[in-house]
């Protein structure tokens, strides 16, 4: 039973390529009145626009590839379930943020003992994805450099409090404005660049031998 | 413009969020200031390192794990009950159950009022039509105008205690 361009199957409206397309030029809320009403595939559409996003900012947190596909997963599934309560009163994204952001808070929390990224990189590696975190050059001496530098920079990170670091990895790491920031966090534009300003005078002095010794980090 | 002062914009500088005017002093001090300008070259070649961390791509997709997790969610929520009941609740059955229910309970209720309801109230209507008229009747007899509510109250009071 055909029903416009996609299939009707079972009371559920299973979307092709060509419909997806088409509401990929659809607003997020759109979108989400769509999921609303009943067509669970349209979320399908949000999740493939943010994933990229939602999975960078909880590799942060997390530090490790792995737990970070599975936390991005399991913030996007308390997404769709909390749905009902969404308003509509912030963007649909820093809504996600928000408990894509929590979802890695927590999970650090119960788990406080880091796993080693470096172990996890050979699985993606397996079904065909290089890590483009680490420089991608062929020299392993630059490589290995790359890789010392990135856990120097995260060993400081990680040593912020959780305000200072959210506020520092979404807006230094991630490229959000302050007021998405703001929006996100629930708190004024100012106390944002307060925390931004404080995470970064502490980096500086965490990072201090690195950087103003002339080495890169 | 004094160090304290350069120290606390060098950050907003970083981002572009002064005005030219004061990105024009702020360079002019650092330019001469060791102290400062150290600041401000740790400052953005931090910044650099960082922003390398970020913007990262997901090793997959992950609609397919997500819509089964969905699924799985929405099953467990539903549970027992609501999984047998979501196939009855699909708009294809749904519909022409409703209305055929709707239909039934239509023809019953009226098959099973009008016979019984019809003869009360015909027998209620011509006892009330005899009460009156033999009331205002002996009311007319006696000199007294017309008063509908003492009809209704006699009308209330049990047969028995007349």
């Amino acid at each position: 039973m055909e029903i416009a361009s996609g299939t009707y199957r079972w009371g559920t409206i299973v979307l092709e390529p060509a419909t997806e397309r088409v509401m990929s030029d659809l607003s997020d809320e759109a979108v989400v009145a769509q999921v609303r009403d009943g067509n669970t595939d349209a979320f399908g559409i949000l999740v493939r626009k943010y994933q990229d996003r939602i999975y960078s900012t909880i590799l942060n947190y997390v530090h490790n590839q792995e737990d970070a596909l599975e936390l991005s997963q399991e913030a996007f599934v308390k997404a769709y379930s909390g749905l009902r309560k969404f308003h509509g009163k912030s963007a649909f994204y820093t809504w996600l943020y928000r408990i894509a952001i929590n979802t890695a808070i927590d999970s650090l929390r119960k788990r406080p003992a880091q796993k080693v990224e470096s172990l996890e990189d050979d699985k993606f590696t397996e079904i065909g994805f290089e890590p483009v975190s680490v420089d991608p050059t062929v020299d392993p001496v630059k490589a290995l450099s790359a890789r010392e530098r990135q856990q120097k920079l995260q060993q400081a990170i990680e040593s912020l409090s959780t305000k200072l670091k959210t506020a520092f990895i979404l807006h230094d790491v991630e490229g959000l404005s302050q007021e998405e920031i703001a929006d996100i966090l629930k708190c004024p534009v100012g106390t944002v660049k307060s925390r931004i300003s404080r995470a970064r005078d502490e980096l500086r002095n965490q990072l201090a031998e690195y950087l103003e010794g002339g080495k890169s980090l | 413009m004094k160090c304290a002062k350069v120290r606390e914009l060098i950050s907003a500088d970083a981002d572009g969020l002064v005005s030219p005017r004061v990105h024009e002093e702020l360079s002019a001090h650092i330019a001469v200031c060791d102290s400062c300008k150290r600041e401000y070259e740790t400052t953005t070649r931090m910044l650099a390192e960082v922003s390398e961390l970020g913007n990262r791509k997901a090793p997959v997709d992950m609609w397919p794990v997500v819509q089964v997790r969905i699924e799985d969610t929405e099953h467990a929520r539903q549970g027992i009950f609501g999984r047998l009941l979501t196939p009855v609740l699909r708009p294809i059955i749904a519909v022409p159950a409703v209305a055929a229910i709707a239909a039934a309970t239509f023809i019953t209720v009226h098959t099973l009022k009008e016979p019984s309801r019809a003869p009360q109230q015909y027998a209620r209507s011509s006892e009330v039509a005899a009460y009156y008229e033999e009331f205002s009747e002996f009311r007319s007899t006696q000199g007294f105008g017309d008063n509908s509510t003492v009809v209704a109250a006699q009308l209330e009071k049990p047969k028995g205690k007349e």
